[in-house]
């Protein structure tokens, strides 16, 4: 009896747990080997005369093949590698 | 005596085998796939840099590198060991009772992308002195990113063999300084649970890593059994303990950051229950560790500083061991502090201080073959000096091949509750001077050569 309450109890609140939490997860997959820009200390300016538009990691316009979201050309981080 | 001396020399044997192998995760096929040098994530290898730490993080999968070479990689450590005072017998076959040099170890990885998500750091690790090849301390995890509540979160799914190889800071016990020491060194102090099932388990958990800075995680692992542990070159014995039921082990962390100063708080545990000898029917010890650890980290340029500390406090009830008579008592405890801070100048040159102490319950059945005062207690200082010239790329083809040169020393202040003759044995024929703690302060020069 103990245990059937218990069960039901739990998968009830599983069931509300999962209502609650659905809208804070957005899936996404589109760069997951990536970090976000705050990992890598990203800003959107220079940094002694290197800038992304002249880092290997860069992609053209606006983003990075390690770096997550927009970035800027002339931006960089502390991945920054020069072009070969 | 005899008894005494048997369990002196096996303490030796004990610290050959845990404490003188410590993983390694400076990985050149890391630096290969990334198309990052060494100091990138590295301030000191293997000491992690921020970002070091958030690539193990997002699953060793980040890519950038040019090469096309799959992620294997090697490497070797060489050492010349001295110890203060000349051990009663050679530490390994072949070798002297001081001042050995010798090759330490020679280890092969698959480090890096397995395949999308999937990334993996195993090692198989040759002891070139004993000849045994061992699946040393590895791990392997598949990681997903998603947003929520608005912020950029990990979530991953890990395999490994050693409690603690999975974490990304160098406060707990497998990434603890030294990371690396001598394999010949004599006697030094007793550790806890968690460092002692290195490798001898397997386990598989999940962590979340939320908004650039809170991590929880949690593991549960199994004993291995005798034949595995053969399998896996840990020369087990005829009579290993036995790791009974799962073993769980859990983790929390919260590292937020300022600009270039990265601040870690943090707290783990396990616990474990072990059936000395894998005798049944007298129940089984029981080890709950409940740790605290904190590091601050200046990840600058051109140099930084982390400053580490780690306290466990280890609960145990010795059911099996008091019912075999393996101890005087049935419950006891342990406590094991270590701290540690480095300076490291432009990814190149880097200078180490370190303190432990460990505490413990006296116990005549434990502690009595090594300590006259039936005692775990000891403590020391360690001082490392290192030269790194590749950090930044080194010359020729392999842009990813390092290498560290260093000068290493451990002055034991106590061991086993005394500072002179603390097992007693100093007197008794063919006993020298590692019997006093300072016997055992020891010098290890070492190049440590990773490709």
């Amino acid at each position: 009896m103990i245990k059937s309450m218990s069960s039901s109890v739990s998968r009830r609140a599983v069931l509300i747990g999962a209502a609650a939490t659905a809208p804070a997860f957005v899936l996404g997959h589109a760069q997951a080997n990536a970090l976000p820009p705050g990992a890598v200390n990203y800003q959107d300016t220079p940094k002694g005369g290197k800038q992304c538009d002249g880092c290997k990691l860069f992609v053209a316009p606006s983003s990075c093949k390690s770096v997550t979201g927009a970035i800027s050309p002339k931006g960089w981080c502390k991945l920054w590698v020069k072009t070969e | 005596m005899d008894v005494k001396r048997i369990a002196s020399a096996l303490a030796g044997v004990l610290w050959l085998g845990s404490a003188g192998w410590q993983p390694a995760q400076a990985v050149p096929s890391f630096a290969r796939q990334t198309g990052q040098p060494c100091s990138a994530c590295h301030t000191a290898f293997p000491e992690l840099t921020a970002f070091g730490r958030r690539f193990k993080l997002s699953g060793y999968t980040l890519e950038g590198g040019d090469s096309k070479l799959p992620p294997l990689a090697a490497m070797l450590v060489a050492g010349y060991t001295h110890t203060s005072a000349a051990q009663d017998a050679p530490p390994a076959q072949n070798l002297r009772t001081n001042d050995n040099a010798a090759l330490q170890l020679a280890t092969a990885f698959y480090a890096g992308k397995v395949y999308g998500d999937l990334g993996a750091f195993v090692q198989v690790t040759l002891n070139p002195v004993t000849k045994q090849l061992s699946f040393d301390a590895s791990d392997a995890r598949y990681v997903t990113n998603f947003k929520l509540f608005g912020k950029d979160a990990y979530f991953g799914i890990d395999a490994n063999n050693t409690p603690t190889v999975q974490d990304v800071w160098n406060t707990v016990d497998a990434w603890a300084f030294p990371q690396l020491s001598s394999g010949f060194a004599a006697n030094t102090v007793p550790g806890t649970h968690i460092g002692a099932l290195a490798q001898r388990v397997g386990g598989a958990g999940a962590y979340l890593w939320w908004n650039d800075m809170l991590y929880a995680e949690l593991t549960a692992y199994r004993g291995y059994e005798r034949g595995t542990l053969e399998a896996f070159g840990l020369q087990p014995g005829p009579n290993p303990d036995a790791q009974k039921g799962v073993i769980p082990y859990w983790r929390l962390a919260l590292e937020p950051h300022w600009g270039d100063h990265y601040l870690m708080v943090g707290a783990f545990g396990m616990y474990g229950q072990t059936a000395p000898g894998g005798v049944t029917g007298t129940g089984t010890d029981k080890y709950t560790d409940v740790g605290f650890d904190a590091q601050y980290q200046y990840d600058g340029d051109p140099w930084s500083v982390t400053v580490k500390a780690a306290n466990t406090y280890e609960f145990q009830r010795l059911d099996s061991s008091f019912a075999q008579g393996l101890s005087e008592k049935s419950t006891g405890w342990l406590n094991s502090l270590k701290i540690s801070s480095s300076f490291v100048w432009d990814h190149t040159y880097s200078a180490t201080g370190g303190y432990f102490n460990v505490r413990g319950s006296s116990d005549a059945g434990l502690w009595g073959a090594t300590s006259l005062a039936n005692s775990p207690n000891g403590q020391g200082l360690v001082f490392d000096l290192a030269y790194m010239p590749f950090s930044k790329g080194a010359p020729g083809p392999d842009k990813a091949f390092n290498v560290r040169l260093g000068v290493q020393y451990i002055k034991y202040l106590q061991l086993y509750g005394g500072t002179n003759n603390f097992d007693g044995l100093i007197g008794t024929p063919g006993a020298g001077g590692t019997h006093n703690a300072s016997g055992n302060d020891t010098l290890f020069v070492y190049a440590w050569a990773a490709f």
